[in-house]
């Protein structure tokens, strides 16, 4: 039967949205009739459209052009991203802002840039982090974290 | 008559212009940022302005405002994130002009046509406000629920990619708009025990991650330039900017006058206005094809309508004391504290503050021109330079301290970071990330449009009655039958001629 599918990025989502609409619908239900009223609106729109989604990947397929991506580049950029938003009110903005940032500078350089350039790209990119910390902390008056640890020494 | 001149020449005070500019400056520089929202600008500097004069304080509000909006048009040109939910449309045309090398020409297009927006927004409100305010209260919950169903058909019918798919993601935005504390009733739903959730989805750390981490993760595999280079001269492209916006007048008015209009209806604001000005454009268009590909009228209908909405958006916020947008709330709360009465009279009793108001407006409209020209390029100069490498990683930084602001809690963080993975996935299966940011800007207005016109149906005894057979609304629905079904009746009749 998987081979008769056209589209087949097409089926999987449109499956996946009618299994969710169900959930959603039957997490409507438990509601009262005002709370539920909009969701059972939606849910039943959604699930008409999965389903015609659904047929539609049977008949034809709408290519998505999608650009090619470097998988170890986007996992370790992925990695470094959520460190730096798990550590951020551990150990501080600026410290995690500085080593992430520098990480990131170092996925995107690859082997291919001077070493040189990449010092280079760091230095700036400290003092953009700092420019913009103090100018959101003192100017715009946004409290951001100093840092668990540090605040305990 | 004389009075009015009297207020024209108390705006015109250095002190005024002094603030007017500096308001323009801050506006568009908060604005640009995304995660920075034209109503945080607006809030963050109502204390410093209760030491003002009154009209001053206001002038300084209103020119943040105006700065703010237009400074959402950046961002959405040079990095794909709009700056603000008014700016998602200025998305569609402006970053693949950048990407052709076009990104100094779409800066300069989107200035002026924000210039032209605020212009007309700022007439509209000096000449006919009264009368113009009496409209919105004709629009009552059934038209503001057709009111937003509009903008989504029309975004998900003129977005590029797959019709069915934006439709789905429209649905999907509003299915993220419920979760929460529901507007009618009051039920928690869909937080599955998961208390941060109850106050809903933050919107704006949303709308960064669903725009901003597709962008980071393709701009990481991608080879060689992030933006090409434009292989014209370096200069402004002043006369060839002027000479597209001059030559596209009428629809620029056009644009400014649904902007105007849509910022009168209270809570409707920039996001509809741009999406509906994108969509009249599209369809009156020669260059219908090129919609989505880097076409300066699309940019052009966006930016004139979101920065009408500013003066629209004071019309019922002066005259009604019911504000336009969630900017013009805030500054009506400063015009309370400095005691200030909106209403009826407010045009005749207090009549100085007000015009003297209106054109500080006018002024910092006038400011943000030559400031949004000069600024715009530099942007976009310093945007080209910048090598992908350093890019990057100022985005990702934007993007967490932008999230982190919105309530100083980590957990925005976490959910921006989420949503942009699945809208990257997303993406990726064809789904456009700016459906289902105008699902979830526009869900409440939606689901409270539609419960509270189902129990006004109830009570009546005509539930179909109420949402169908009101004037305006079936205006409305008339709109939404054709955004939906005119594209494919088109495509059908082409065919049907060709064979």
């Amino acid at each position: 039967m998987f081979k008769l599918i056209k589209d087949k990025i097409s089926f999987i989502s449109g499956v996946f949205f009618v299994i969710l609409s169900f959930i959603l619908f039957y997490e409507a239900s438990t509601l009262s009739p005002f709370g539920a009223v909009f969701p059972f609106a939606m849910t039943s729109i959604l699930i008409i459209l999965s389903i015609i989604l659904i047929v539609r990947s049977f008949r034809f397929e709408i290519k998505v052009i999608n650009q090619k991506i470097s998988f170890i580049k986007v996992i370790l950029l992925i990695a470094v991203f959520f460190m730096w938003i798990y550590f951020l009110e551990r150990a501080g903005f600026v410290i995690t802002s500085l080593i992430s940032f520098n990480l990131i500078v170092l996925i995107n350089s690859g082997l291919n840039i001077a070493i040189k350039r990449i010092v280079l790209y760091m230095i700036l990119g400290s003092i953009f982090i700092f420019l913009l910390y103090f100018g959101f902390k003192n100017l715009l008056l946004v409290p951001l974290p100093e840092g668990l640890w540090l605040r305990d020494l | 008559m004389t009075n009015i001149f009297a207020d024209f020449l108390s705006s015109l005070s250095l002190i005024n212009l002094g603030l007017a500019f500096s308001g323009v400056l801050a506006g568009i520089i908060i604005g640009a940022l995304p995660g920075l929202s034209a109503t945080m600008a607006v809030a963050i500097l109502v204390p410093f302005t209760f030491a003002l004069e009154p009209s001053s304080g206001l002038i300084v509000l209103g020119a943040i405002y105006t700065g703010a909006i237009f400074g959402g048009s950046w961002s959405a040109i040079l990095i794909n994130t709009p700056g603000t939910p008014s700016a998602v449309a200025t998305t569609f045309d402006g970053y693949p002009m950048a990407k052709n090398g076009n990104g100094d020409l779409a800066m300069s297009i989107s200035c002026m046509s924000s210039f032209i927006g605020g212009l007309v927004g700022v007439i509209c409100l000096a000449l006919f406000a009264p009368p113009l305010a009496s409209v919105s209260l004709k629009f009552g919950p059934t038209e503001y629920f057709w009111l937003a169903i509009l903008g989504l058909t029309l975004i998900s019918t003129l977005a590029e990619g797959d019709n069915i798919k934006s439709l789905i993601g429209a649905c999907i935005g509003l299915l993220m708009s419920m979760i929460g504390v529901a507007v009618v009733g009051g039920d928690i739903r869909m937080t599955w025990n998961i208390s941060f959730l109850n106050s809903g989805i933050e919107i704006v750390s949303a709308m960064i991650g669903l725009f901003c981490i597709p962008v980071i993760l393709d701009l990481t595999s991608m080879k060689g330039k992030h933006l090409s280079d434009s292989e014209t001269p370096k200069n402004l492209r002043l006369k060839e900017s002027f000479l597209i916006v001059f030559k596209k007048k009428f629809e620029a008015v056009r644009g400014a006058l649904i902007g105007t209009f849509i910022g009168i209806l209270p809570g409707a604001g920039g996001s509809i206005a741009s999406i509906v000005s994108y969509g009249e454009a599209k369809r009156a268009s020669k260059n219908k094809d090129n919609f989505g590909k880097g076409e300066p009228e699309g940019l052009i209908a966006s930016e004139t309508a979101n920065n009408a909405t500013v003066g629209g958006g004071f019309i019922p916020t002066l005259c009604l004391g019911i504000p336009g947008t969630p900017p013009d709330a805030v500054i009506l709360g400063a015009l309370l504290v400095q005691g200030i009465r909106t209403g009826d009279t407010l045009f005749t009793q207090q009549s100085s503050i007000v015009y003297t108001f209106i054109f500080g407006l006018f002024l910092a409209t006038i400011i943000m021109l030559p400031l949004g020209l000069l600024m715009g390029r530099y942007a976009y100069k310093s945007i080209i330079k910048i090598p992908k490498e350093v890019l990057i990683p100022i985005i990702i930084f934007l993007t967490i301290i932008g999230s982190y602001s919105i309530q100083n809690n980590i957990l925005n963080v976490y959910f921006m970071f989420f949503f942009g993975l699945v809208g990257w996935i997303l993406n990726r299966a064809g789904f456009k990330a700016s459906p289902i940011v105008l699902g979830l800007v526009l869900g409440q207005i939606a689901e409270q449009g539609f419960v509270q016109a189902y129990i006004i149906g109830n009570a009546q005894d005509n539930i179909l009655a109420n949402y169908f057979a009101r004037p305006i609304s079936i205006i409305l629905v008339i709109f939404i039958l054709m955004g939906l079904f005119l594209p494919a009746l088109k495509k059908i009749y082409n065919r049907r001629k060709n064979v």
